[in-house]
């Protein structure tokens, strides 16, 4: 799956977990920005698994500071 | 011959400590000497000194696993299915993972892993093999729901930094990630006998409660006070 695929459908799926909808998203945002807690990142983390179909690994989505290194990551495990 | 020099090592930090609290002046220029940050009573701070004096690799354990006042919880803990946490407070010493790890996976959460991997030794910890120790990060609690091995997330909840996410000396996020999580929570306290051996008291489960309710509930069973206090 190309990078660009993933953009879309991974804006969406953080979306549903941010309190604050209008919080501009894009691949520059930062992670850490986003304001979830441990629960709304495990629930992210289970979510987007479950809309691409795969298996993340904690540690290295931990070490992706933007979406648009968790896009990448995405689409280099899938 | 390895066997009884670690046993006369263990001997040698709890008669050390024996020897510090039957004597008082002993005990001041300690209390002087030294800053009890985790706030331990005398015997536990003084075992955990004297056993940290060792130093890596030959770290002294201090007298063998704490003697468990209620084994009808442990029994309880250890049987329990699926994922759970248990919370307790600094000792200096891994004495839950000592409990736990010879019979369950336990995640361990730590500031560092050197800190993580001294209280394992100086606690005398087995079964190194069933404990994974995780750094505090935001996604400390995914690593551990998604863990397909380890099945207890084991948590210090006392905390001296002076911030929101503390409350009377207890951090409520770990409180909070429960409630929400619905996982059953365990308690545990380690009090040091004045005969330099420990002794445990397990508590729970405790589930299906707000957070706030939890916290009073930890401080109760844990019957002493927490940051902020001052200084003795």
């Amino acid at each position: 799956m190309r990078e660009s695929d993933v953009r879309t459908d991974l804006v969406e799926a953080v979306r549903d977990y941010m309190s604050d909808t209008a919080v501009p998203l894009d691949m520059a945002t930062k992670i850490k920005d986003l304001g979830l807690d441990s629960i709304d990142l495990l629930e992210l983390l289970l979510k987007i698994e479950e809309t691409f179909d795969i298996e993340l690994d904690v540690v290295a989505f931990e070490k992706c500071e933007t979406l648009g290194e968790v896009a990448k990551h995405i689409a280099n495990v899938k | 011959m390895l066997r009884r020099l670690f046993q006369s090592e263990r001997n040698a930090c709890s008669n050390t400590v024996i020897a510090l609290a039957r004597n008082r002046l002993a005990q001041r220029l300690f209390r002087v000497a030294t800053n009890n940050v985790i706030r331990n009573s005398f015997e536990g701070y003084a075992a955990e000194r004297i056993s940290r004096l060792a130093k890596y690799p030959v770290s002294m354990p201090y007298g063998g696993p704490p003697e468990v006042t209620n084994p009808d919880v442990l029994e309880k803990l250890c049987r329990h299915p699926g994922k759970i946490m248990v919370f307790s407070v600094h000792t200096g010493f891994s004495f839950i993972i000592s409990l736990l790890a010879p019979r369950r996976k336990v995640l361990s959460v730590a500031i560092s892993s050197d800190y993580g991997e001294i209280a394992h030794r100086q606690s005398g910890t087995t079964h190194l093999e069933n404990i994974r120790l995780v750094g505090v990060t935001p996604f400390t609690f995914a690593k551990f729901m998604k863990d397909r091995e380890y099945d207890v997330y084991c948590a210090l909840v006392d905390d001296f930094h002076q911030s929101a996410a503390v409350r009377d000396g207890i951090m409520f996020q770990p409180f909070a990630v429960a409630a929400r999580s619905k996982l059953p929570v365990y308690f545990a306290k380690f009090h040091f006998r004045p005969d330099a051996t420990v002794e445990a008291t397990l508590a729970g489960p405790f589930g299906d409660m707000p957070p706030e309710t939890m916290v009073s509930e930890f401080i109760r069973f844990q019957d002493r006070k927490f940051y902020p206090i001052p200084p003795e």
